[in-house]
């Protein structure tokens, strides 16, 4: 009987003095809000609203840039655009100081499979390959010798070849290099 | 017949008078000599107009350094003073007094102001690579701080 109501007082004394520490915990979050799958290339707005104001906030990103921040009332900002695919990290800090961190997945934007038609000009000793269309705005597409290739040396409308064969047509966003 | 008034002793109200007094504040304190805390409830950012509910305490002492005091104390700034204008002899009253100050690279103003729509504090900060911080914090009380 004794122990229950022992158990009993302390269980209701946690209650209470969760209760209590809940206003403090809540005072003291600051999230960093947005997107966790930004695609690169693409500016994604990030906010974080806190209970306190910094004199020297700033925002950065692994693989990104801030193109633009701004502060409203107890709530800043950040448009951030990342450049290549896979993990990363958003970070708002007061001078050197880490506030927050969130941690995000860059996806790739959609690079459209080139489409075009092609002539050709057979020299001695070699041959010109051209494209008779361009890529639309925020990509290249870079002349290949094999389907997979990822060689960006090659970005012209024509493609000097001194051997037969296969010859692809790659894209690439221009604002993600990476994908 | 006798009428019912209430039956206070001279010592309950000496005692009343004790506790009156303790419990209300002293305004009459020069910002540039004594020690006082201002206690904000909340803020207007002037660069968007928004109002926002927002605590801190703000401590000045003399010409030294302002203490900024936020999330219930446990993130805390400091305004280096490096001059004033003005003087403000009695905070209970109209006055105002503006602090040239310095917050690590950022340099800007704080002043602290009496009128009739209260007591406030404005943060003027230059920011480096953003544009300036301009904050007007109302104030609810204002205290001698405890040694």
């Amino acid at each position: 009987m004794r122990s229950q109501i022992e158990v009993s007082y302390m269980l209701k004394a946690a209650i209470v003095i969760g209760f209590l520490l809940m206003p403090c915990l809540a005072a003291n979050s600051q999230t960093i809000e947005g997107s966790f799958t930004p695609t690169a290339g693409v500016t994604t707005t990030y906010t974080l609203t806190d209970d306190a104001l910094y004199t020297s906030a700033n925002w950065s990103a692994d693989n990104g840039s801030v193109m633009s921040s701004s502060v409203s009332g107890i709530t800043y900002t950040a448009n951030i655009q990342f450049t290549a695919p896979g993990p990363a990290n958003v970070y708002f800090k007061n001078g050197t100081t880490i506030i927050s961190t969130l941690s995000v997945t860059v996806t790739c934007p959609l690079v459209r499979t080139p489409t075009t038609t092609f002539s050709y000009t057979n020299n001695c000793g070699n041959s010109v390959i051209t494209r008779n269309s361009s890529p639309g705005s925020s990509v290249l597409w870079y002349w290949q010798t094999s389907n997979t290739g990822t060689d960006t040396s090659q970005p012209n409308n024509t493609y000097t070849v001194t051997s037969s064969g296969t010859y692809y047509l790659r894209a690439q966003s221009t604002t993600a290099p990476g994908c | 017949m006798q009428l019912a008034f209430p039956r206070f002793s001279i010592y309950s109200g000496i005692i009343l008078l004790m506790v009156l007094f303790k419990t209300t504040p002293s305004f009459s304190q020069s910002i540039s000599e004594a020690a006082l805390t201002w206690r904000v409830n909340s803020l207007i950012d002037e660069q968007s107009a928004q109002n926002v509910s927002y605590s801190c305490q703000f401590k000045t002492n003399g010409l030294g350094d302002v203490l900024w005091l936020q999330k219930n104390g446990s993130f805390t700034s400091s305004f280096r003073v490096t001059g004033s204008s003005g003087s403000w002899l009695d905070v209970g009253v109209a006055g105002q007094i503006i602090y040239q100050i310095q917050s690590e690279a950022e340099s800007g103003t704080l002043e602290f102001a009496k009128d009739a729509s209260g007591t406030h504090i404005r943060l003027n900060l230059s920011q480096s690579s953003a544009q300036p911080l301009r904050y007007d914090f109302k104030v609810v009380e204002v205290n001698l701080t405890n040694p």
